[in-house]
């Protein structure tokens, strides 16, 4: 039944499916109760104070008087002690339903270094020091899920990624990829690899990815916009796909973070929102999204109305398999003394232990190859909050 | 099926055929590009190897001034965007000199050469975005560190990519202290392996080959005290953030009660001469030149010709095409997309002022808050930051041009810089100190061929002109083209579409 809904419901918006004449070879094939996964990657290092503020704490304003905000400023009280960033209000009725939630005061192992560069090789390589690991954790994932079905990921990005990249296939397939081939085209491009196994493999992945996405767009213009890969993601995810990746960009708020916050935010709402629209109700029931940055900022405001690299971090969970309606983790406080080199939101977590689990829960991939090959030296805590059901 | 010498010297061991150039016909010739490529002066920075260094100061400039003004919150905007005039000018300069990489490589005679000086920066890599300055680094370091060294010995080259700044902030290695030296104990700061493990994992003697993680603990102890002057960046060596004491690394000791840089120059030669790094740097040229799976025997005859000629890499290359087996079977690797987007360009002879950065899109709509830009156009070859020609230069005179709208005033063309972005290999920009992966599998998917292909559309309809597509087979192909392409291009349905496969054939995408 499950697999009848998403299937009509997914060619529901697929109007000029029955006017492809390509559309026979495809197979729409979604198996019921396999379970979804998508990475978000934040990339520039988002404030998880601004996303998710401690209005409860009282060193917040003290530390932050011009960028913290009041409810009279908008703020939205989440659970008494922690409120949501105006900006992101469009996640409101989806942490009233347990379709969100937060993860905060959370880290990779990286630590006083600040680089983007090498915070985003940790957070993608999953390793507990910069270059440990040369491929991504989610890539050797793949081969540890215990059922075949569910191996299948891409990369929705105009180049392949770290956190997918690594000695498991992965499809990359975005928004812009478009053959646009006339029919008597494709069977010329088709002849001319005919004979070379390599490219004739990757030629008809193309013309399958292709179909799929000018279904997926039905004839819309595409662009590039976060609303495109997203709806290109939920696309991919209804058809043979269980894992999927993408990145939003454009956190490094050093400066006039009143207003510059405003863009990347609203990109993770209409990434999350878009999810949700486009995933069949059974199919958002069983995904997890997980957006996840290399670092958080400075609990200081700067001198420019924005804040600096810093360490302790926030991660975003959304869907219908996550424990939302809820802020996860142990708050080490702003108070003096608490921060961590008297600058930064001390972490309480790894942010290992959160994705771990969200592969845990997702696929069912045993807690010693996590701590073994995914994230080396990981010892996985099954009984995490974050952790559903 | 036996390919002739100049179609697979131009394929395997250039950037591939161009009609009207002469492929190489002897491996001598092969040879002589190289020692003529060495000769050259680097086109890149666009400012000159003299011209960037003297433009540091200015940079530091900027940079100061943004902090500042971070700090009093005086930052300028342009319709309530932040403008920042450090990465205006460095964001400039990294797009000019990469547009440059790529327009000298596409008309440069000397392909053996500028085939070896990617694989070098490959092999010793650095990223542009490991941190701001990198930006106006990497160009410097590919022209001062590795083009004019790739002809000498290894122990030369690895000398001067390794001790090269950019390699010592890519690296970490000027936050890396001797934790018992005068500095570490006063600041309480100590130890980053990370070039140390780089330079024996990758640079030297490769993964696996027989070190211990005390090895490279031990070498990363030696190399305390290597750093640079910042803003000037020359190499300099601070002994009070040298670890005291001798250090045993491999089997041998280094330092002593005093240490210098002499310690530092002893470990690199002695990495240089292990046989373990003569085999591992000779496989991986096979591995990156002609096949995966690179042969014993041309391994061997590589490494004894390194062994007899004090590493001299003129005749380890010497070697390498020296051998029958280096020529066996075409097509065994994939291009890679700098090297796809070279051939290509060279393929069509595209002129090489096509290939600049192309001015950024103003809006019109947008004011600058405040007088301190002076908006202006950016003419090509106008240096964006202004010689030094003295202290008094007033703040404005620094920066040639932001756009009106306080942006970026050149962006990448997508022909060339841009392309190579979205086909997953931006220039200089490697994902990591391993550099781009090699294998087939890695180059040749799915989203790859489609945005080639797009790229390809592109580029055939504004530079296709009349040309036949099997006029054009026989040129870039020649005796590489295979039964299906030939057919498939003769039988094409129009002009454009011929000329399309056969950039987008399999044999056009592997050499």
């Amino acid at each position: 039944m499950t697999i009848e809904l998403s299937r009509r419901s997914f060619l529901a918006g697929a109007c000029c499916l029955a006017a492809s004449p390509l559309a026979t070879p495809v197979s729409f094939a979604a198996v019921p109760g396999d379970n979804r996964l998508v990475t978000i990657v934040l990339r520039g290092a988002m404030d998880g104070l601004a996303l998710v503020q401690p209005h409860g704490d009282p060193a917040l304003l003290r530390l932050r008087p011009k960028l913290s905000l009041t409810s009279d400023q908008g703020l939205i009280d989440l659970d008494g002690f922690f409120g949501l960033h105006p900006f992101a209000a469009e996640l409101m009725p989806l942490w009233r339903t347990n379709e969100v939630g937060f993860v905060h005061a959370i880290s990779t192992p990286y630590r006083s270094g600040r680089s983007h560069f090498d915070g985003q090789d940790m957070l993608e390589s999953g390793g507990a020091a910069v270059q440990e690991e040369r491929t991504g954790w989610l890539n050797r994932a793949i081969a540890t899920i215990p059922r075949s079905s569910e191996r299948k990921a891409i990369d929705v990005n105009t180049t392949s990624e770290l956190i997918l990249t690594g000695p498991n296939p992965v499809d990359v397939w975005s928004p812009r990829a478009d053959l646009e081939f006339g029919l008597d085209e494709q069977a010329f491009f088709q002849r001319l690899y005919r004979n070379d196994p390599a490219f004739s493999t990757a030629m008809s992945e193309a013309v399958e990815a292709d179909m799929f996405s000018d279904v997926i767009y039905a004839g819309e213009k595409r662009g590039t916009g976060v609303a495109d890969v997203a709806k290109l993601a939920a696309g991919m995810l209804s058809g043979e796909h269980r894992i999927a990746s993408f990145s939003i960009n454009g956190w490094d708020t050093h400066v006039g973070q009143d207003k510059t916050f405003k863009r990347p935010v609203t990109d993770l709402c209409t990434a999350i929102l878009t999810l949700k629209a486009q995933l069949a109700p059974a199919i958002w029931q069983k995904t997890a999204v997980l957006a996840i940055t290399e670092f958080g900022r400075t609990a200081r405001e700067n001198g420019s109305n924005g804040t600096d690299h810093g360490t302790g971090g926030l991660a975003i969970l959304a869907g219908g398999a996550v424990a939302g309606g809820k802020v996860h983790g142990v708050w080490p406080t702003l108070k003096e003394g608490s921060l961590l080199d008297d600058r930064d939101l001390a972490p309480t977590m790894d942010l290992r232990q959160l994705a771990a689990a969200m592969l845990y829960q997702q696929f069912g991939i045993p807690a010693r190859d996590l701590g073994k090959q995914i994230f080396p030296g990981l010892s996985l805590d099954t009984g995490a909050s974050f952790l559903h059901g | 099926m036996s390919i002739s010498f100049g179609t697979m010297a131009a394929r395997r061991f250039g950037y591939g055929l161009r009609s009207g150039e002469v492929p190489p016909q002897t491996v001598d010739e092969l040879i002589q590009q190289v020692k003529r490529g060495v000769g050259e002066v680097s086109p890149f920075p666009y400012d000159g190897i003299a011209g960037r260094r003297a433009s540091f100061q200015q940079f530091r400039l900027l940079a100061e001034t943004d902090r500042e003004a971070r700090k009093n919150g005086t930052v300028r905007k342009v319709g309530g965007r932040p403008v920042n005039l450090y990465q205006i000018g460095r964001t400039a300069a990294f797009l000019r000199d990469q547009h440059l990489k790529v327009q000298h490589v596409v008309s440069s005679p000397n392909g053996f050469y500028e085939r070896l000086a990617s694989f070098w920066s490959d092999h010793f890599a650095i990223s542009a975005v490991k941190a701001p300055n990198m930006r106006f680094l990497v160009a410097l370091y590919e022209a001062e560190a590795l083009r004019p060294n790739l002809a000498g010995s290894f122990e030369q080259l690895l000398r001067a990519a390794v001790m090269h700044p950019a390699m010592l902030i890519y690296l970490d290695q000027s936050k890396s202290i001797g934790p018992n030296s005068p500095f570490g104990t006063k600041k309480g700061r100590g130890l980053n392996e990370n070039l140390a493990r780089e330079l024996i994992e990758l640079h030297t003697m490769g993964a696996g080959s027989g070190y211990t993680q005390d090895d490279v603990r031990a070498a990363a102890y030696v190399l305390t005290g290597l750093d640079f002057e910042p803003w000037v960046f020359e190499t300099l060596y601070r002994p009070s953030r040298a670890e005291p004491g001798v250090h045993h690394v491999l089997g041998r000791d280094y330092g002593g009660e005093v240490r210098s840089l002499d310690d530092v120059n002893a470990l690199l030669a002695d990495l240089a001469a292990k046989p373990e790094t003569r085999r591992h740097i000779c496989r991986k040229l096979v591995a990156h030149f002609v096949t995966e799976d690179p042969p014993v025997e041309v391994v061997q005859a590589m490494e004894t010709a390194w062994e007899r000629n004090g590493g001299s890499l003129v005749e380890v290359y010497r070697a390498m095409l020296e051998h029958p087996r280096s020529w066996e079977q075409d097509g065994q690797k994939a291009r890679q997309p700098f090297d796809f987007v070279v051939a290509g360009l060279r393929a069509l002879d595209v002129p090489v002022d096509a290939l600049e950065p192309l001015p950024a899109a103003v809006d019109k709509t947008a004011t600058v808050d405040g007088s301190m830009i002076a908006p202006m156009e950016l003419e090509m070859g106008q240096p964006l930051v202004a010689p030094a020609d003295g202290a008094a230069m007033a703040e404005t005179d620094l920066i040639a041009a932001p756009t009106a709208d306080g942006k970026i005033p050149i962006r990448a063309n997508p022909l060339t810089v841009g392309v190579l972005q979205i086909l997953g290999q931006p220039l200089w920009r490697p994902p990591s100190p391993a550099g781009w992966d090699e294998s087939i599998s890695t180059w040749v998917t799915a989203s790859q061929l489609a945005q080639r292909i797009a790229w390809i559309r592109r580029l055939v309809k504004r530079f296709g002109g009349s040309s036949d597509p099997r006029a054009l087979l026989q040129a870039v192909l020649a005796d590489a083209a295979r039964d299906d392409t030939i057919q498939v291009v003769a039988g094409a349905p129009s002009r454009d579409a011929g000329l399309s496969f056969v950039l987008a054939s399999p044999e056009f995408n592997r050499r």
